[in-house]
């Protein structure tokens, strides 16, 4: 159907209206954000009864413990200071260890209870760049 | 010329007939690219995630896209009380074996791909993880993932959680 307007008559959208709009969704998205940072994440075995049986079975499991001072040892010689956060000796142990026996080499962390998480999540970090991927938490009995 | 008479001189860049029109077309098209990079970047922010806790940092962990059929455990470090606080679904727990029904129901419903996340603050000591990870296993959930962070964010930067 065909509209006919005067010819004195304009057919204007009505821009003040949306404009008022979209400033403000505008403004709303703007307050409303807030930047999200990406987490990222280490993947770990949880111990259990089969599991540590299993671990029992295999001659060369690989013990990294942390003491509460922060100080880390391989299968009990020490491999990163209280201040070392890349921990490169464990790293290049580790990936020695893995070379030689795949990536299927048992490694189990044995922290102490006072060891706060973000020396765990060094240790576990140095397991994750060196390929460990059969890493688990010592059981406690 | 003093002073005085610059100030008074006026000048015409416009002839009578001309009117003085601010270009709205383009701020429209400025105001409605700002509007679609708010609404594209802009997700639904989890509330249920505890904006509390600080992450421990870890350049070597690798990033989810998946972030479905996931619990996610909230561990929150309070320093001068030494205590922590779990978090789990928007609801606060004392203690970890609380935690065991929910994860029990959890890995029922979700019994080859559900994950259970801990998002521990970096300073909690192990004693407190470990009760946490004792739940989860107790629960017959064989496997954790630890939540970090790739880079040390700075402080000046307001951040939405996970």
């Amino acid at each position: 159907m065909r509209v006919n307007l005067d010819e004195d008559q304009k057919l204007d959208i009505p821009m003040g209206p949306m404009i008022d709009c979209v400033f403000l969704l505008l403004l709303y998205f703007m307050v409303a954000s807030q930047i999200r940072i990406q987490e990222i994440y280490l993947g770990m075995n949880l111990p259990s009864s089969a599991v540590s049986e299993q671990k029992k079975a295999l001659p060369a499991e690989l013990t990294i413990a942390i003491l509460d001072s922060g100080n880390v040892l391989c299968n009990q010689l020490p491999v990163g200071g209280t201040d070392d956060r890349n921990l490169q000796d464990l790293r290049s142990k580790l990936s020695k260890v893995i070379d030689l026996f795949g990536e299927d080499q048992p490694v189990v962390v044995h922290p102490q209870p006072q060891v706060r998480h973000q020396r765990i999540i060094d240790v576990l970090n140095a397991c994750a760049a060196s390929g460990v991927k059969n890493l688990s938490f010592f059981a406690n009995q | 010329m003093s002073s005085e008479q610059k100030k008074k001189k006026k000048i015409n860049f416009f002839a009578e007939d001309t009117e003085l029109d601010m270009p709205m077309s383009q701020m429209i098209d400025c105001v409605f690219l700002l509007l679609i990079f708010f609404m594209s970047v802009s997700t639904i922010d989890d509330a249920r995630y505890s904006k509390k806790v600080e992450l421990p940092v870890a350049e070597n962990a690798a990033a989810e896209e998946d972030e479905s059929n996931r619990a996610v455990i909230d561990l929150e470090w309070n320093e001068s009380g030494y205590s922590a606080v779990i978090r789990m679904s928007g609801q606060f727990y004392f203690e970890p074996g609380e935690l065991v029904p929910l994860l029990e129901k959890f890995g029922r419903e979700h019994p080859a791909e559900g994950r259970v996340v801990i998002r521990a603050d970096r300073n909690v000591p192990y004693e407190f993880t470990q009760e946490i990870m004792s739940a989860v296993a107790d629960s017959n959930i064989p496997s954790v993932l630890f939540s970090t962070l790739e880079t040390e964010i700075p402080a000046s930067i307001p951040t939405g959680g996970g």
